[in-house]
């Protein structure tokens, strides 16, 4: 009868030991409140049009080395939909060649050119605001989703239904070689492709 | 005549096809991410939360929507929030939503806290990218604010995290229980005999 009461004891030890990891966990699960905050209906959105650019340099949309084209500041319209305001942003990278990703222009980050380097520039022209900037367009990083595009320095975020312009201004790249008094580009004819994301966060 | 072709270069491959393939290239472009702003309290380490996002494409082709989570400097952040510790902890189910011109769809966001108390009582900021797939020279990119406050206490998953060593404690002790249980047993038999 000892015995028995003793394997009992130990199987009943065996258990509370296992319980003891197991109480407190089911203790938090049932008493835990998570709260998720929706702020309401609050939604954001912003459109641009063109967001392409045919540059007309040569009719065919081709340019040439180390050479300034503009789009002019009025080009592109931004317009702030959704029904909460915002803070915009702009970013450009690297062009990649269409034909061979092994050749790139990388994006200058003080605003000269050189061989495989071009820049890239925003205009804005709005006399109504007052707001009248070229500015060196850098490149996203983890910790930065580019330049204030809007507001600018001192001015206010943009709310829904404003309407904004603006305009891109390239320089590009040095030629890889000279021949002749002539620059030229090693990849000559192809197309290099990039991207210029404007971003909008909540205010 | 190839020397005037080699001294000349495209500027955007998508501005040419713009140009050479769609006469029309000055395209709209429109989309709406709601909400803009979502604030998870008291989320226990250990624990999952899961929320909605709609995304409206309002342009008049269809759009493959991509996710990406991103650390804004502290500057752009809420006050009082830090820079939230690890991407991974945050999954959108679908990754990759394709939503035809007009529609509007949701995205399942889901956010996971390791079950370690250093992460018990912290105010984050994240911002969760939201991007139409497209070639063109203007990308639009939209960012909802997601802020997570976390609880004091520390979820662990009884299955997932019982430790080994208790396991084996208590299967010791069982096993030493009936041992001790059986010897008593023969030498109690033999007493008899």
């Amino acid at each position: 009868m000892k015995e028995v009461k003793i394997s009992v004891i130990g199987i009943l030890s065996a258990v509370i030991f296992v319980l003891m990891f197991y109480l407190p966990a089911s203790a938090l699960d049932s008493s835990g409140t998570i709260t998720i905050t929706m702020t309401g209906s609050k939604e954001i959105s912003i459109s641009l049009e063109p967001i392409n650019w045919s540059l007309e340099a040569d009719g065919d949309g081709t340019v040439s080395a180390n050479t300034e084209y503009t789009t002019g500041a009025q080009w592109c319209t931004l317009t702030v939909g959704g029904n909460y305001d915002v803070k915009t942003y702009i970013a450009g990278e690297d062009a990649v060649c269409t034909d061979e990703p092994a050749y790139k222009w990388i994006l200058s980050t003080d605003g000269n050119n050189n061989v495989g380097v071009y820049a890239l520039w925003f205009e804005v022209d709005d006399a109504e605001h007052g707001d009248q900037r070229c500015t060196l367009i850098p490149e996203a990083t983890e910790e930065s989703p580019g330049e204030n595009l809007w507001p600018y320095p001192g001015g206010s975020n943009l709310s829904p239904g404003d309407i904004r312009h603006f305009g891109l201004k390239l320089l590009t790249p040095q030629p890889d070689f000279t021949d002749g008094g002539t620059g030229y580009f090693l990849n000559g004819g192809v197309g290099m492709q990039t991207t210029v994301t404007i971003s909008a966060v909540a205010a | 005549m190839l020397e005037k072709r080699s001294s000349l270069i495209c500027l955007v491959a998508v501005l040419i096809t713009g140009a050479v393939l769609w006469p029309s290239p000055a395209q709209a472009h429109s989309f709406t991410v709601s909400p803009a702003e979502i604030n998870i309290d008291n989320l226990t380490p250990g624990q999952e939360a899961e929320f909605e996002l709609t995304i409206r494409n309002d342009d008049d082709i269809t759009h493959r929507f991509t996710f990406a989570a991103y650390h804004p400097e502290q500057k752009d952040r809420r006050e009082g929030r830090a820079e939230f510790p690890d991407d991974d902890w945050i999954s959108f189910s679908p990754q990759r939503p394709e939503i035809p011109p007009n529609s509007s769809s949701t995205v399942k966001v889901q956010v996971a806290i390791p079950p370690d108390s250093k992460w018990a009582n912290k105010d984050w900021e994240i911002w969760l990218g939201v991007t139409p797939e497209s070639s063109n020279l203007l990308a639009v990119k939209l960012y909802v604010r997601l802020l997570v406050s976390t609880g004091g206490n520390v979820y662990a998953n009884p299955r997932a995290n019982l430790p080994i060593w208790a396991i084996v404690i208590a299967l010791v002790i069982l096993v030493l229980s009936f041992y001790y249980f059986r010897v008593r047993k023969r030498q109690e038999k033999r007493s008899q005999s």
